[in-house]
């Protein structure tokens, strides 16, 4: 059934956000525990 | 015993009641099935994404994390590093296919794709670990409430659990989401207001900086673990890869969830909905576990008790144990003044000699703890003190430092740990909820409660809202009732969501409590995650991939990894990796035999 094929989705800016916002929290927990 | 005050009843009961009377009067009127289940596809992307924080975030979640980080420091914030990377998979991926073909639930896609089978095998599925879990999410906080405030745990359960009936029966998915924007505003409000206490708690003297260098000293800030040992629960690696696959599951294929954002507005409103939740839940789980690790420097100045949980202490404390558990009390005081000496040093002078004195001193305290808990099970157990007495005696017997000898140690160290497994010693659950009842002001006791049954509340919502949507839509609707009208669908989703209320209501008055709550929940979904998503996976990407050999693969699955998951195979965590790639690889394996043996006839 075409319906149920996956069609090609854009990448939205949003999705390179949210990733590198993980990545940065990740960092940031990295300097916390260095720290204290 | 605590009992509220009377400001206190009156905060928890007007937040609790307006928060219900709200969500009921706002969703009131007649509605279809789309209004019904999908909340007529009206919700904003905001909306969305606190409705899908709220699902995920119950009473379990502020008891347990907190005491989670009291106990063993900040490491639980890794096993949501996955998270993110699922939302975004869950955006490019399912969204846009349950959003073109207009599913109600998840699982009509399964039907689309595969088969009706399939469809009611997943759906049999998730009824049967979402419907354990709805019990387990209104039987743990009432558990605690019970022991602490002395309430009646059957007359919690109920009330918990009819409080939701009301407005979730009333105006269904709607009233979900109505609610549970109010239920995250009075979660957050509430948490942020106990941090600003717990900090005003802590002496003057002790900043917030020094504060957290407190608990780093006692390793309460270890917050990431880069090792790839398999035994380490939580790590940088099971947080990426296990909690990616647990989130994927979760958020994608897990009716409470899905329904959420099913009932947003347009495509791009339920992905932002989604988003929003990538972005936020991270920092929300670390703002939780430093709520713990805060409590655990408030407990560095003022003594905590050797076990949270009252009543177990009053036990040992009236049996044959009770001298050897004053003595213990005694030494804890003891190291509780030099701990507190050390800690307010620390916060003056930064001394590396300091840090690793007060590491010490932390897992002397920690063995400390172990023994209170030792010494309870003795006294509310008497199997077990007859069968560690045994296991002594049969050690002593050995030669010292014999092959032997040492095996015999490692069983009667086991033994001696398996203490503080018991419902009645594990007192972690209780750390949060005995601080706030000792220690917070008059009013500020009723909203940080407000707070603990609104996440129960939210969370039960979403699940029993689903429960009945799955057993309308995809079993009774499907498979036995066809061609019925609206109103009729309607009145069956409703009595649905009475039915679900009311076994989940039944569930929780007949849970034990385990390990640890948040683990609970977390094993349940695991042991059945993968598979489900496994299924789905196999749905996306594998076209050559057909009904029969999917539903095959996917009993075998099931029931391998029920045996792994007894038998102690792997942490529990894995089995969600473990059950999505053994479905689809079985399923591979099954439909090429099957091509061959065609093709052979």
């Amino acid at each position: 059934m075409s319906e149920n094929k996956l069609h090609k989705q854009p990448w939205l800016k949003l999705y390179s956000i949210i990733l590198i916002a993980n990545a940065i929290y990740i960092i940031l927990f990295y300097l916390i525990m260095q720290a204290f | 015993m605590q009992t509220l005050n009377w400001i206190d009843w009156v905060v928890l009961s007007l937040t609790l009641l307006t928060i219900v009377g709200y969500g009921t009067w706002k969703t009131r009127g007649r509605k279809s099935v789309h209004d019904y289940v999908k909340g007529g596809n009206t919700t904003k992307w905001w909306t969305i994404g606190l409705s899908v924080m709220a699902t995920q975030a119950s009473a379990i979640t502020f008891l347990s994390t907190t005491g989670q980080a009291f106990s063993d420091g900040m490491g639980f914030v890794q096993f949501y590093f996955g998270l993110p990377i699922a939302m975004v998979i869950i955006c490019l991926v399912f969204i846009p296919l349950y959003h073109r073909l207009k599913v109600y639930t998840a699982y009509v896609f399964l039907e689309n794709r595969f088969d009706l089978k399939t469809r009611s095998l997943t759906a049999i599925l998730f009824l049967i670990q979402r419907g354990l879990a709805a019990g387990i999410t209104i039987f743990a906080p009432a558990i605690i409430l019970s022991v602490v405030l002395g309430w009646d745990i059957i007359l919690l359960n109920i009330i918990i659990g009819v409080l939701v009936i009301i407005y979730t029966v009333s105006g269904g998915t709607k009233a979900v989401t109505v609610t549970q924007k109010q239920q995250m505003f009075v979660i957050f409000f509430g948490m942020l207001v106990a941090l600003f206490v717990i900090l005003n708690l802590i002496p003057e003297e002790v900043s917030f900086t020094k504060a957290l260098d407190i608990a780093g000293a006692s390793g309460k800030m270890e917050i990431l673990d880069f090792s790839f040992d398999l035994e380490n629960r939580y790590t940088v690696w099971s947080g990426l890869i296990g909690g990616t696959f647990l989130a994927l599951a979760y958020f994608g294929t897990d009716q409470s969830q899905v329904q959420r954002y099913l009932s947003g507005k347009s495509m791009k409103e339920m992905q932002m909905g989604l988003l929003f939740n990538g972005l936020l839940k991270v920092p929300m789980q670390f703002f939780i576990l430093l709520v713990g690790v805060m409590v655990f420097v408030f407990y560095q100045f003022n003594q905590a008790p050797l076990n949270f949980i009252d009543s177990s202490t009053q036990k040992v404390l009236a049996s044959e144990y009770s001298q050897q558990y004053q003595e213990l009390e005694q030494k804890q005081s003891i190291l509780f003044n030099r701990k507190k000496e050390l800690s307010l040093e620390l916060s003056k002078s930064e001394n590396e000699d300091l840090r690793k004195d007060l590491y010490y001193l932390d897992s002397i305290e920690k063995s400390n703890r172990l023994q209170s808990k030792y010494l309870i099970k003795r006294a509310i157990d008497t199997t077990y003190a007859i069968t560690y007495d045994k296991l002594n005696s049969e050690l002593n017997a050995l030669t010292v430092g014999s092959a032997s000898y040492n095996e015999k140690k490692d069983e009667l160290n086991a033994w001696y740990k398996e203490s503080a497994k018991d419902t009645q010693t594990n007192d972690r659950d209780y750390m949060f909820i005995t601080f706030i009842l000792k220690y917070l002001p008059k009013g500020l006791i009723g909203l940080l409660l407000a707070v603990i049954l609104s996440a129960a509340m939210s969370s039960t919502a979403s699940e029993i809202n689903a429960l009945a949507t799955i057993t309308s839509i995809d079993l009774y609707g499907r498979n036995i009732k066809k061609e019925k009208d609206e109103n009729h669908m309607v009145k069956a989703s409703k009595v649905f969501t009475l039915i679900w209320g009311i076994l989940a209501i039944i569930i929780a008055c007949f849970a034990n409590l385990a390990e640890n709550l948040i683990q609970l929940v977390n094993i349940i979904g695991s042991i059945f995650y993968g598979n489900v998503l496994g299924i789905f996976l196999l749905a996306f990407f594998f076209k050559f991939i057909k009904a029969n050999a999917v539903f095959i693969a996917a009993i075998i699955t099931q029931v391998i990894v029920i045996v792994g998951w007894w038998f102690d195979w792997m942490p529990y965590l894995w089995l969600n990796l473990f059950g999505c790639i053994l479905v689809i690889l079985i399923a591979v394996i099954i439909q090429l035999t099957q091509k061959t043996h065609v093709e052979t006839n």
